[in-house]
């Protein structure tokens, strides 16, 4: 790869006239400039250069296109452009082509052009000249926020959100419809601030709660639960698209589970239920190895750990070159490619990713932009100096201790080794022994068969060796097995060797894993790539942001010198003076929004620029993302300003054509609802389904945090609890949060809800209804067992069938049921029972009518009422 | 996710009904596409056009195919042992390679050339080359395109599948079957639109990559059906339920949904919802239907090696995958055997014994449907696809084996207006590369695509910000090998 100097503007122009001479003497400005300025630069011009061709320069033409040169020097007839222009097949289309004259003079000029002129332009880095407009820069997203006043309305202590929403709707003749009951508001906010439903203890307390202010302590007290960060976190955990697994996650079976990759799990959870302010949370994640001293320090303070442990979210991404075979550039590449993905549709909702090829088509981003990215990435994903994932971590100890640790406890296996070895050879022949044995007690007829079986080593087996040795249990031969069939002297001999080895053991020290990013090796160029090809480097990229959102006041990397790139990145995203700040601002409370009511007032969540949507409300996001920075970024009291707003509060159920205090008809007016004259309802999230059955069932196990719950894939496809693996018989009825994050094989329960496909990160999640869903919920073993745990849970809490229901009714959808549904329910009950009654063969052993009632509880799971937020 | 469709057929989707697709998921719209098929949709959707959906689409021109069948060849099936003969190298057995060669398995490479333990001949009029282990195939040669110049991206299993199934080597975009279920969607509303037919013992390379997505819509999704046991999971209830019940509790969920659906007019997910549990019940006869072979002969089960336990595995796969296309399904994947190995054509070492067994068990069953979608008049219309995800190296691996070889590889396609009897391309005298009228897994993929009357440029999908495709053009200057087609 060359290194190239960049030059000063000036010397660089000199040194191509010196060089170009007779070139620029023959006056590429006067005589040539003027056609191609006419016909070609359009799309070979400084705006658009495609096939990486600038004809608005003798400098960019002397250079050529990705492809190569397109004039020799002196020779007109062997140049590609006179040949294009000639043929007519450029310029393409229909449009007028290079006339006579025209032509003679782009070959006079390039008769004159000098080879070394050609040569030395070839060599040198373009200048610079930058396409991004002030149009460009006033786009709506990429201004600096501006300042907005909520409408002033005559209503005592409305809130600034609702003066901005009913002003709005009533330019249409529209109102919000009546506010939501209180059993189903509490659902709704419960469902929305932890993922789990109400109990029918909460859902009382809050019906009962006469005095003032009951709505905002439901909320205060659920922003304070430990539940809180799980379900917002898992929100933040979509956008960094966390996966426990590192390398390849493409078997079925089989996957690696990174030893530290749940710390930033934990960490994300941590940071929503203390309420870090969010410009800290982004810099924390993106340079958190910048914002401590971690190097040298002598111990780790927990702002240390915290700071490492969050750049986790820029490890992410599938990293296939944990392999020798797969540790190539073009994947080592890939893997600073789906970073930027991720950071620049989560962070700044743009689509950056485009302009890794080209310069964006509908963006003000240039493909140097793409490029002074990848730059700031590469002091830690260096290509000069590629560390595997296996590799790339950190400990929660400094570096020396690390190292000591390490030096410590391998002595320590070197004294085990020795007697771990005349352990196996103790157990070998505990084998050996119980083998002769058990076939000692094999009929003689089968004896010679079974015994040509087990002799021969496993790999050299046939297929009906393989299975009489399975069949017999002799092909893995339990550890208590072979050690019973010992003599009590060689016994003795394993328990003293296992004594010892124990107590070695327990010498050992130990650190935990944090699969981090750090900078690594002197700092590479980065060159961009042209056509997106690395073997195709194109000028240099310094290290840099997005040029539409700098000033000339405040280049992005400002400061990089002393901190590092990443963190000048991070704390341009991030501060309030700064068009990215705003950006910023506006991405993350959009998102807040959309979690709150279902759609963002920008609906296209990862998409802020010109393709994407505009906002419905635009003065409303802007005086949001303001008061978000102005309140220091904190999302707590962002989430209960928006709860805490008549339009969140009101119904989801207005029907077509019911009265109304306004005039106009809403379906009519704004059939899709945008303007929120109601409340949208919302298909509850995989994780939320699942969980809200194990809370309804009373399985949950509320435990927080920690290493992940393993599952494994069944050969029919179904996703499973691996049993083995699970700590305890309980793990299974953790918080979907903690089962293993796998980038496609995750619990079939989950991903059959819409559950994302990590490829590298879910900014926003589907909400199908396909038919899996619908035999999944029937016919499921997990779900049947939690109706019945249901089922158990409401019988011995009420005392008639009747009773037992309406609780079930209240527990699973958070009210009780009208006369009617409880007339159906009972007489499904009943006959239900019945069927159990005269069932010859029942296959519950539940009692009739607890099986009944599990029925009843199976429907409820089935039912939309469940399976959506009101 | 903002997702628009630019595919011509369907009308571009407005700002509207975008923001009613995010707020109410595609499914909601896939699934009213099912209500239209049975004439219900006008009523659930006052009208309103559906979104992603797997009702039949018009291609962009005349089809010459309708439907794809995959026989998957996992593990880089052997070119110069198959149907690439190569004298040359027969004669420079043993003698040493004087070019550089691309491995993939460091250290045990040898660079001494090593003949085919394979004896070669031709077969049908004309005069095909096949090597003793595929004489089956070779029975339908006068059927078949030969493609012996293929040539593919990395010499990697997995990176090399990926590009085989998604025209890249990294994961995460969608595969060629899920991209003809979005073009096309299926012609029988109580099948999936793309059904994966594996080895119920488990998964090859990738597992379930292969019939990925991507970031297409997840209705896209190929669905594994099961050869033994229920062929769609939780098609049945996990614990017996007493007579009457599930239709007891379907008609309960029935009137609560319903009470509620009238709380919330309009709102078609809900509905979608009511009507997939009806779906379900259909698909439980759908799908049992494919699967129920009491209605083949014995001949038929014979032909298909179901008698002999060698070949029954793959056999059954082959003949469901005829069942399937004959009941209007888009795109099957059959999957190969796990034996030798995950990647059965995998032969690193003692490859005559290797490609001897999972030959033995793929070459009667292989030849066998098309056989019979000949005799039924469907390979017209049926494309079928026999190829693996690379080839493999003229030298020898550990003195028995080859390595990986990803500069050239063979193929074959039958049907679909893939010419018949005709062998495309070559390589160089040793059979290291693809070397006259080479073709890229882009092109092949851009050739089955015009074959089934999609314009490989114009199926795009608009994802973050771009538009893509299977191909890719722009970028891999994918192109329609004319020479293939008839």
């Amino acid at each position: 790869m060359l290194l190239r100097v960049a030059l000063p503007v000036v010397s660089l122009a000199w040194l191509l006239g010196a060089a170009a001479g007779v070139a620029d003497a023959a006056g590429f400005d006067e005589d040539v400039l003027p056609i191609l300025a006419e016909r070609c630069t359009q799309c070979h011009g400084a705006q658009v250069r495609m096939a990486g061709l600038g004809l608005d320069a003798a400098a960019s033409v002397l250079k050529g296109s990705d492809n190569g040169a397109v004039i020799q020097p002196g020779k007109p007839d062997e140049s590609l452009l006179v040949q294009r222009i000639e043929a007519g097949t450029m310029p393409p289309g229909d449009g007028p082509k290079l006339d006579k004259a025209q032509i003679e003079a782009v070959r006079a000029w390039i008769a004159a052009v000098q080879p070394e002129a050609a040569a030395s332009a070839a060599s040198q880095p373009a200048e610079y000249v930058s396409s991004i407009t002030e149009e460009d820069r006033n786009f709506w997203s990429f201004r600096p926020l501006q300042a907005v006043q909520p409408p002033a309305r005559p209503e005592p202590g409305l809130s600034p959100v609702d003066a901005f929403l009913l002003r709005k709707l009533e330019q249409q003749g529209l109102t919000y419809s009546p506010a939501a009951s209180r059993a189903r508001l509490i659902r709704r906010a419960t469902l929305d601030l932890t993922g789990l439903p109400p109990t029918p203890a909460e859902i009382e307390a809050f019906e009962n709660d006469a005095e003032p202010g009951a709505y905002e302590r439901v909320i205060d007290r659920l922003l304070a639960s430990p539940q809180f960060g799980e379900r917002w976190g898992r929100h933040w955990l979509d956008i960094a698209g966390y996966v426990d697994t590192i390398g390849r996650d493409v078997q079925a079976n089989g996957y690696k589970v990174g030893p530290g990759r749940w710390r930033y799990r934990d960490y994300v959870v941590a940071a929503f239920n203390k309420d870090k302010p969010f410009d800290r949370f982004l810099q924390e994640q993106l340079a958190g190895d910048e914002l401590v001293r971690w190097r040298d320090a002598a111990e780790y303070d927990p702002q240390t750990v915290e700071a490492l442990t969050a750049t986790g979210y820029l490890r992410t991404v599938e990293d296939p070159t944990d392999a020798e075979e797969r540790n190539t550039a073009l994947l080592q590449y890939s893997v600073i490619h789906q970073t930027i993905e991720i950071m620049t549709s989560g962070i700044t909702g743009l689509t950056v990713g485009c302009a890794r090829c080209h310069t964006h088509k509908f963006d003000p981003i240039p493909q140097r932009d793409y490029y002074r990215l990848m730059a700031v990435l590469a002091t830690a994903y260096n290509p000069d100096e590629w560390i595997q994932p296996q590799d790339r971590v950190l400990a929660d100890v400094p570096p020396a201790e690390r190292q000591a640790i390490d030096e410590h406890n391998s002595a320590i296996d070197k004294k085990i080794e020795p007697l771990s070895k005349q352990q196996a050879e103790i157990v070998k022949r505990g084998e050996e022994a119980y083998t002769d044995a058990r076939l000692a007690e094999t009929p003689a007829a089968d004896r010679a068969a079974l015994e040509g079986a087990v002799r021969t080593p496993a790999k050299k087996r046939t297929d009906a060796q393989k299975e009489l040795a399975k069949q017999s249990g002799l092909d893995k031969i339990a550890l208590k097995d072979a050690l019973a069939a010992l003599s009590a002297e060689e016994r003795a001999g394993y328990d003293d060797l296992e004594g010892r080895i124990g107590a070695l053991n327990a010498g050992k020290r130990s650190y935990h894993k944090l699969e981090a990013l750090y900078d690594a090796g002197p700092e590479p160029v980065i060159h961009i790539h042209r056509r997106g090809d690395f073997e195709m480097p194109g000028d240099v990229a310094p290290p840099g942001g997005l040029e539409v959102l700098e000033d000339p006041s405040s280049p992005a990397l400002a400061g990089a010198s002393e901190s590092g790139p990443r963190l000048a990145l991070a704390r341009w995203l991030t501060s309030p003076e700064t068009r990215a700040g705003a950006l910023v601002a506006r991405v993350e409370v959009n998102r807040i929004w959309s979690h709150l009511f279902g759609e963002g007032i920008v609906a296209t969540l990862d998409n802020f620029g010109k393709m994407g949507d505009r906002p419905s409300h635009p003065e409303l996001l802007e005086w949001l993302a303001g008061d978000f920075q102005r309140s220091g970024w904190r999302v707590k009291p962002m989430i209960r300003q928006l709860m805490l707003t008549q339009a969140y509060r009101q119904d989801s159920t207005r029907a077509e054509g019911a009265a109304h205090a306004a005039a106009a008809d809403p379906v009519e007016v704004d059939p899709d609802n945008r303007l929120l004259w109601r409340m949208r309802t919302r298909r509850l999230e995989s994780e939320v389904i699942r969980d809200s059955m194990l809370a309804v069932s009373g399985a949950l196990d509320p435990s927080v945090g920690g290493p992940p719950i393993p599952t494994r894939v069944e050969s029919d496809g179904m996703v499973v609890f691996d049993d083995a693996k699970l700590g305890s018989p309980q793990s299974r009825y953790r918080r979907s949060l903690y089962l293993v994050a796998r980038r496609r094989f995750n619990l079939s329960m989950l991903g059959v809800f819409d559950h994302p496909v990590m490829s590298t990160n879910a900014t926003q999640r589907n909400a199908s209804a396909v038919v899996l869903q619908s035999l999944m919920m029937l016919n499921d073993a997990e779900v049947n067992e939690q109706a019945e745990l249901f089922a158990r849970r409401v019988k011995a809490a009420g005392h008639t069938p009747a009773d037992q229901i309406r609780l079930a009714f209240r527990m699973a959808f958070g009210r009780y049921p009208a006369a009617e549904e409880l007339d159906w329910a009972l007489a499904f009950y009943n006959r239900e029972r019945d069927r159990y009654q005269t069932a010859s063969n029942p296959a519950s052993a539940a009692s009739p009518s607890e099986a009944a009632l599990a029925g009843v509880c199976h429907v409820l799971f089935n039912s939309n009422e469940f399976l959506y937020v009101e | 996710m903002s997702n628009s469709n630019a595919f011509p057929p369907f009308r571009p989707l407005s700002r509207r009904e975008m923001l009613r697709q995010t707020g109410l998921g595609f499914g909601s719209l896939a699934l009213a596409g099912l209500l239209q098929a049975d004439g219900l949709r006008a009523a659930a959707l006052g009208g309103e056009p559906a979104g992603f959906d797997l009702t039949p689409k018009a291609p962009h021109f005349r089809p010459r195919a309708r439907a794809v069948i995959q026989l998957m060849q996992n593990g880089g099936p052997s070119q110069m042992d198959l149907f690439d003969p190569k004298p040359e190298l027969q004669k420079r057995h043993g003698q040493t390679y004087s070019e550089k060669v691309e491995t993939l398995q460091k250290g045990s490479e040898s660079m001494e050339l090593m003949g085919s333990p394979f004896e070669f001949f031709r077969a049908g009029g004309c005069g095909m080359d096949f090597s003793e282990p595929v004489r089956h195939i070779s029975s339908i040669a006068d059927e078949i395109t030969m493609i012996r110049s293929m040539h593919t991206e990395h010499n990697n299993h997995s990176e090399a599948l990926i590009m085989f199934q998604t025209g890249k080597i990294f994961s995460g975009r969608p595969s060629a079957g899920a991209w003809v279920s979005y073009a096309l969607g299926t012609e029988n509303q109580n099948l999936p639109a793309y059904v994966v037919l594996r080895d119920p013992e488990g998964y090859n390379t990738n597992g379930a990559l292969n019939w990925d997505n991507g970031w297409l819509p997840a209705l896209y999704r190929g669905t594994e059906f099961a050869s033994k046991g229920a062929p769609v999971l939780n098609l049945n209830p996990s614990s017996p339920l007493p007579a009457n019940s599930q239709d007891d509790r379907l008609d309960l969920l029935a009137k609560l949904n319903e009470r509620h659906r009238l709380e919330h007019p309009r709102d078609t997910s809900l509905e979608a919802r009511i009507r997939n549990y009806e779906l379900a019940a259909r698909m439980q006869l759908g799908a049992a239907d494919a699967l129920d072979l009491s209605k083949e002969t014995a001949a038929t089960k014979k032909m298909y090696g179901l008698e002999d336990p060698r070949t029954a595995g793959y056999g059954l796969r082959c003949l469901m995958a005829r069942r399937l296309v004959e009941q209007g399904v888009r795109f099957i994947q059959v999957f190969p055997p796990l034996r030798p190995s995950f990647q059965p054509w995998d032969s690193h070492s003692d490859l005559k014994e290797g490609v001897t067994e999972i030959a033995g068990a793929t070459d009667l069953p292989s030849a066998a449907l098309v056989k019979d979608l000949k005799a039924r008049g469907l390979l017209d219309e049926v494309i079928v696809m026999w190829a693996g995800e690379f080839g493999r190296l003229p030298v020898s691996q550990k003195g028995t084996g080859r390595d990986h070889n990803r500069n050239a590889f063979s193929l074959w396609m039958a049907g679909g207006g893939f010419k018949a009897g005709y062998t495309h391309g070559s390589t160089d005298e040793l059979g290291y590369r693809a070397e006259e009228n080479k073709v890229s897994v882009p092109d092949l993929h851009a050739t089955m695509l015009h074959s089934l009357g999609l314009d490989h440029e114009r199926l795009v999908f608009r994802h973050h910000g771009r538009d893509e495709s299977l191909t890719d053009k722009p970028l891999t200057g994918a192109q329609v090998v004319p020479d293939l087609l008839s």
